[in-house]
């Protein structure tokens, strides 16, 4: 006479049996509207993680008066990088909307500017890290600020392997322009990069003050 | 793995080709963001506002909503199943 627990185990396998007889099959439509939904959730969590950044900078860098303080940068160069930034996700954006046309030779153009602002961009932190008149060892202003630069620069340099597979997969003639999720999904991933910088420029080089002694 | 795309928004919208909306979404940025660079490095001389925490805040967030509604599409997430065919 079989246990309780054989026939549990019976039970159970009955039911793995089921489900691998019972396979769901999803329209690639389907399979598209998922990885967008999933796609999006993880960019929520990366809000999370950047929105807890920005709110650490805005309390802590503050003068004994409570009014906003910045760290002292150079002001040219955050704008500079800022428009090669904005300039480099209208280039996604071109080569996005050009795979979805099949224009093949935009998508590449637009794919392949986007990957050297990002390059500029990076560099252009990399100088300003170089120039700055503090370490991130220097109190809360230098932590907050190399903080803050190394966390976006580490998702912009993630952002740009990304775009480097996408270019070479669209060089092989892997997308076209009914089957491109993986273009969709990396320049996705590259507005939001760019969207994090619209808040982290203002936030390090424009709000407050710069005190008058470090 | 790929799947299939059939994207209205990709496509025309009211005459206007989905290059020149990227260009003129991309021109409103670049207004914005020189807008925010003239009120960050006048100190909020030329404003109002005690801080300039809150006009920065603002534009940032509309600037946030240019590229998250047009270069994002996040309309696509509530397009429909027959959309996508």
């Amino acid at each position: 006479m079989a246990t309780a627990i054989e026939r549990h185990h019976a039970a159970v396998e009955h039911h793995h049996d089921e489900h691998h007889h019972h396979v769901i099959e999803f329209t690639p439509a389907q399979r598209l509207s998922m990885n967008r939904l999933g796609l999006w959730l993880f960019l929520i969590s990366e809000t999370f993680l950047f929105a807890g950044i920005l709110v650490a900078r805005i309390v802590l860098l503050r003068d004994e008066g409570g009014s906003f303080t910045r760290p002292e940068l150079d002001q040219q160069l955050g704008l500079v990088i800022t428009f090669i930034l904005l300039l480099s996700s209208l280039a996604v954006y071109m080569g996005e909307t050009a795979i979805s046309r099949g224009e093949i030779g935009r998508f590449k153009a637009g794919i392949g500017a986007a990957i050297v602002m990002g390059l500029i961009f990076t560099v252009g932190v990399g100088y300003e890290w170089s120039i700055a008149h503090f370490a991130p060892s220097d109190g809360v202003e230098g932590g907050m600020f190399f903080f803050m630069t190394g966390m976006h620069a580490l998702h912009v340099l993630t952002g740009i392997i990304f775009l480097m597979i996408v270019y070479w997969n669209g060089r092989l003639g892997n997308y076209t322009k009914q089957s491109h999720w993986g273009v969709e999904a990396s320049a996705l991933y590259w507005h939001f990069v760019d969207v994090v910088w619209v808040f982290f420029y203002v936030a390090l080089y424009l709000i407050g003050h710069v005190p008058e002694v470090h | 793995m790929e799947f299939e795309h059939n994207d209205p928004h990709n496509e025309q919208e009211e005459g206007q080709s989905p290059y020149e909306r990227g260009i003129i979404v991309f021109f409103a940025l670049t207004v914005f963001t020189f807008i925010e660079y003239v009120i960050g490095t006048t100190e909020g001389k030329i404003l109002v506002f005690s801080s300039n925490l809150v006009p920065l805040g603002v534009i940032a967030l509309l600037k946030a909503g240019l590229i998250v509604s047009y270069f994002m599409h996040i309309s696509r997430l509530w397009s429909s199943e027959e959309d996508l065919h």
